[in-house]
């Protein structure tokens, strides 16, 4: 059985046909195409699937694709135009803060969150905001000095 | 030369965007996916397969659609695609559903029912060792069984007047790279491609054409980028491939299998379990005269690539010490468990928690300063190797060791009170080498390998070779080495990911080899290079891989130097316990490295970082059962940002020569000594030895419990 569900996808009105049992991680990278969103454990463990809802981080592997009806959804995608994707972005270059990659959308989704809503979080702040997002490259210090880099250079950014 | 300046690396900005495709990324036309079914038992055989009737456009295929051989062929010992008539642990793949709809593909897989008659399962490396169970593997069950041993060691323990024994275990370290197994086989014609997440292109392309019983050039592999390796895309991507290629072939449409994060936790490669018997005997002055160790890897259903593993792990079994006679064994054993394999630090992590936990006990015992105690026994410059080889370079061993000591305040540490209410604090420190990479037998020619580079018409060089980069930043340090020889900018140096159409054979990316030795060969091409760089036109050059000119190697007798070079460490670590819940958490690490000379600070920098975490990981938390019951993410435990303490990592330079400017390797060494160190850290803090990992709170309540 599926249904149409409408809801609002990077900043744009959309409407999506799926199964009730569809989750929002299939919704968005194979309807959609926004692979830029990873899965890495289909449990909400790992924070991979990251996504703004409503402006909240979100996982998108245990999220009922229905459950977005009407609601605002930011992915990775919707962020690249803005100015704070592009401090993040060079702040996790210049940080080193980039292995692999597969954690890193997730990790700039949160950041990004984080510092829309704290213009100068102090290290424990990030680690405790970021704890829900595994990375096995890293060993995440460099992450850590990335977002500090990033909130630095914030200027009007948020 | 001097690389003082950090490089950007090429793949970061799409990284952080998300721009990059992963090859779960990538959908092709028409494509099928498919579906595991698995063995529900430990050990059986297979009396029938019962398969409902496939709707119309899904397909099962099994072992009788595989046109060649039922055999990984890069493996020595029989490691089959799918189960051949029997299954020899819970979760070997039996036969692939493919179809189009991914959700009823597995709602299909679900209804299929293997039904075995099952014979009694050897559950551990203890009941493999026993061997009162119908043997698995031969008679006994040992898949290898080797020994290293130079001067009298017998003897030696026969005259002892103090014998000392420590008994270490370890359990599977998961790699837990962020993104799971994936590949697509895709018909083109009568060629076949093969799309991958792998740490071998060339190797995997073999494999593959093999097992289709074709010409290796009918087989094309394009590598993508890797979401995480860490050794664990070398062995497995074979078995997937393979099946996706059986099921392209018989569909002939491209077939994927990407697996659930359950799958992958389940059935693919880990860190071999294991149980290491470490004896010194002492002389009346209570000086080593020698070290006898057992080491015992339980290695799972089928061998894969345990050999090596344990072979290496061996070969570094008496640390960074050089003792008056020393031997050392060596056992893989056969059990109905999933399939260890490679795992960064490739059989060191077990032999040096035991050689560095024994060492750090008997200095306890004896009431010794440790790190004075153990440098009696450092090996220098010169001295032979436990193969009968050579330390031909110098030994950073003892700056190596200052240098960590100055940057931790170490002794300041040490002094400090270790009861502080109900939580105790301890401080601990581990010396370990890492010798690479191994040694090819000098005796005989080595198969023609080459490293390439080829300038195109705008004058970009492109550097042709299949190495990976698996995230470690390889291709920004072979480009930066190619930059510096040629006296290029790098941004005119380009290193794609591998498509085995385009560049030669030249190795799987691992064992911490590509910078050391495929550097140097770069190094080579470029010398040839440069004199043409302004002719007009293509210029393709090739250089022969080839081992440094020191090296002797018998392979046969194992007799000569292991390996090419060896990186020397030394590793802090400073923990609290609580006594409430014996839960440790670590407050500080520090670590000191002689990787030769740096090629890129930064990108060494998240290597010493990472591979800490996993050692710390390895040391506390990561924890899996063998009866394949941890299946989660939730259940199987990685460090997250709040369970990492500052790492303060610090480089001394010891340029070897033969490398490229002088540089070593680094990507395995930070994991190896991190748990001894943590380990050394808790017996400080607890005053009890430990002698297991991870140190769990459960294990060290017990040992608390044992000693009052």
């Amino acid at each position: 059985m599926t249904r149409t569900i409408s809801f609002n996808l990077n900043g744009a009105p959309v409407k999506a046909d799926a199964a009730h049992e569809t989750r929002l991680v299939d919704l968005l990278r194979n309807n959609f195409g926004l692979t830029g969103i990873k899965e890495g454990c289909g449990e909400g463990e790992c924070g991979a699937c990251m996504i703004l809802l409503n402006g909240f981080p979100a996982l998108s592997c245990i999220m009922a694709a229905g459950a977005v009806e009407g609601q605002q959804v930011t992915t990775i995608e919707g962020l690249r135009s803005s100015p704070g994707f592009d401090i993040l972005a060079q702040a996790f270059n210049d940080a080193g803060a980039v292995q692999c990659g597969y954690c890193t959308p997730g990790m700039i989704v949160i950041a990004y969150a984080l510092l829309r809503d704290d213009p100068a979080p102090d290290e424990q702040t990030i680690r405790s905001a970021m704890a829900g997002n595994l990375c096995r490259c890293t060993g995440y210090a460099m992450i850590v000095e990335a977002v500090t880099l990033a909130a630095k250079r914030r200027g009007e950014a948020w | 030369m001097a690389f003082t300046k950090n490089t950007d690396r090429a793949d970061t900005s799409d990284k952080c965007s998300g721009a990059t495709n992963y090859i779960g990324d990538v959908f092709f036309d028409n494509m099928l996916e498919a579906v595991t079914v698995r063995s529900p038992v430990r050990r059986g055989i297979i009396r029938n397969i019962v398969t409902p009737d496939m709707p119309k456009g899904y397909l099962t295929v099994g072992v009788d659609d595989i046109p060649n051989q039922n055999q990984v062929s890069y493996f020595r010992d029989t490691c089959p695609f799918f189960a051949p008539g029997k299954v020899s642990y819970i979760g070997e793949p039996v036969l692939l559903v493919a179809g189009p709809d991914p959700a009823t593909v597995r709602k299909l897989a679900k209804t299929i029912h293997i039904d075995c008659d099952p014979i009694q399962a050897i559950h551990s490396l203890d009941e493999a060792l026993k061997g009162d169970k119908p043997p698995l593997y031969g008679n006994d069950n040992v898949y290898i069984d080797e020994t290293f041993a130079y001067g009298d060691v017998d003897g030696a323990f026969s005259k002892a007047a103090e014998v000392f024994e420590t008994e270490t275990r370890t359990g599977y370290q998961e790699h837990m790279y962020m993104e799971t197994q994936c590949v697509v086989a895709v018909p083109n014609g009568d060629r076949l491609e093969i799309h991958a997440s792998t740490q071998g292109p060339h190797a995997l392309r073999k494999v593959v054409a093999d097992a289709l019983g074709w010409d290796h050039e009918r087989v094309r592999v394009v590598q993508y980028p890797l979401g995480g390796a860490f050794g664990g895309k070398i062995e497995l991507p074979f078995f997937l491939a393979g099946q996706a290629a059986f099921a392209a072939l018989k569909a002939n449409r491209p077939v994927r299998i990407v697996y659930t994060r359950e799958e992958d936790l389940l059935t693919t490669s880990k860190r071999h379990p294991s149980r290491v018997k470490v004896r010194s005997a002492l002389n009346s002055e209570g000086n080593i005269i020698a070290m006898d160790v057992d080491v015992v890897f339980q290695a799972g259903g089928y061998a894969m690539s345990c050999v090596m593993v344990l072979d290496t792990g061996l070969k570094k079994a008496t640390g960074v010490y050089h003792f008056p006679s020393a031997r050392v064994r060596g056992r893989a054993m056969a059990t109905n468990n999933p399939m260890p394999g490679a795992y960064r630090g490739f059989g060191a992590p077990q032999t040096f928690f035991a050689i560095e936990t024994h060492m750090n006990a008997l200095a306890r015992r004896h009431r010794l300063e440790p790190l004075k105690f153990k440098s009696r026994y450092f090996i220098s410059q010169g001295n032979s190797t436990l193969t009968g080889g050579k330390y031909h370079f110098p030994v950073a061993l003892p700056e190596v060791m200052q240098e960590a000591v100055r940057i931790s305040d170490y002794q300041t540490r040490r002094k400090q009170v270790k009861a502080d209410g109900r939580i105790r604090r301890g401080i601990g420190q581990a010396l370990f080498n890492f010798g690479a990479p191994f040694s090819l037998d000098t005796s005989s020619p080595m198969p023609p390998r080459y490293m390439g580079l080829l300038k195109h018409m705008d004058g970009t060089v492109e550097i042709l070779s299949e190495l990976v980069d698996m995230g470690q930043g390889l291709h920004t340090a072979l480009r930066k080495i190619v930059a510096a020889a040629l006296e290029m900018p790098i941004e005119r140096i380009i290193h794609h990911d591998a498509d085995t159409d385009c560049v030669p054979e030249a190795s799987i990316t691992g064992a911490s080899m590509s910078v050391v030795l495929f550097g140097r060969i770069l190094v080579d091409a470029a010398e040839k290079l440069k004199p043409r760089l302004h002719e007009p036109g293509e210029i393709k050059v090739q250089a022969q891989v080839r081992q440094p000119e020191h090296l002797q190697w018998d392979a046969a007798k194992g007799k000569g130097d292991p390996f090419h070079s060896y990186v020397w460490g030394a590793v802090i670590a400073e923990v609290e316990v609580d006594t409430l819940t014996w839960q440790v958490s670590t407050t500080g690490l520090w670590i000191t490295l002689d990787v030769g000379t740096a090629i890129d600070r930064r990108i060494i920098r998240g290597q010493i970082d990472g591979g800490v975490v996993q050692g710390l990981g390895y040391a506390l938390l990561e924890s899996m059962r063998e009866d394949t019951m941890t299946n989660s993410l939730s259940d199987y435990i990685i460090p997250t940002m709040l369970d990492t303490p500052a790492i303060k990592s610090t480089l001394v330079a010891n340029p070897y020569p033969p490398g490229p400017y002088g540089a070593k390797c680094v990507g395995e060494p930070p994991l190896v000594g991190v748990a001894p160190a943590i380990a050394d850290a808790v017996a400080d803090a607890c005053g009890v030895e430990v002698y297991r990992l991870p140190i769990s709170p459960e294990y060290l309540m017990q040992q608390m419990t044992k000693s009052s």
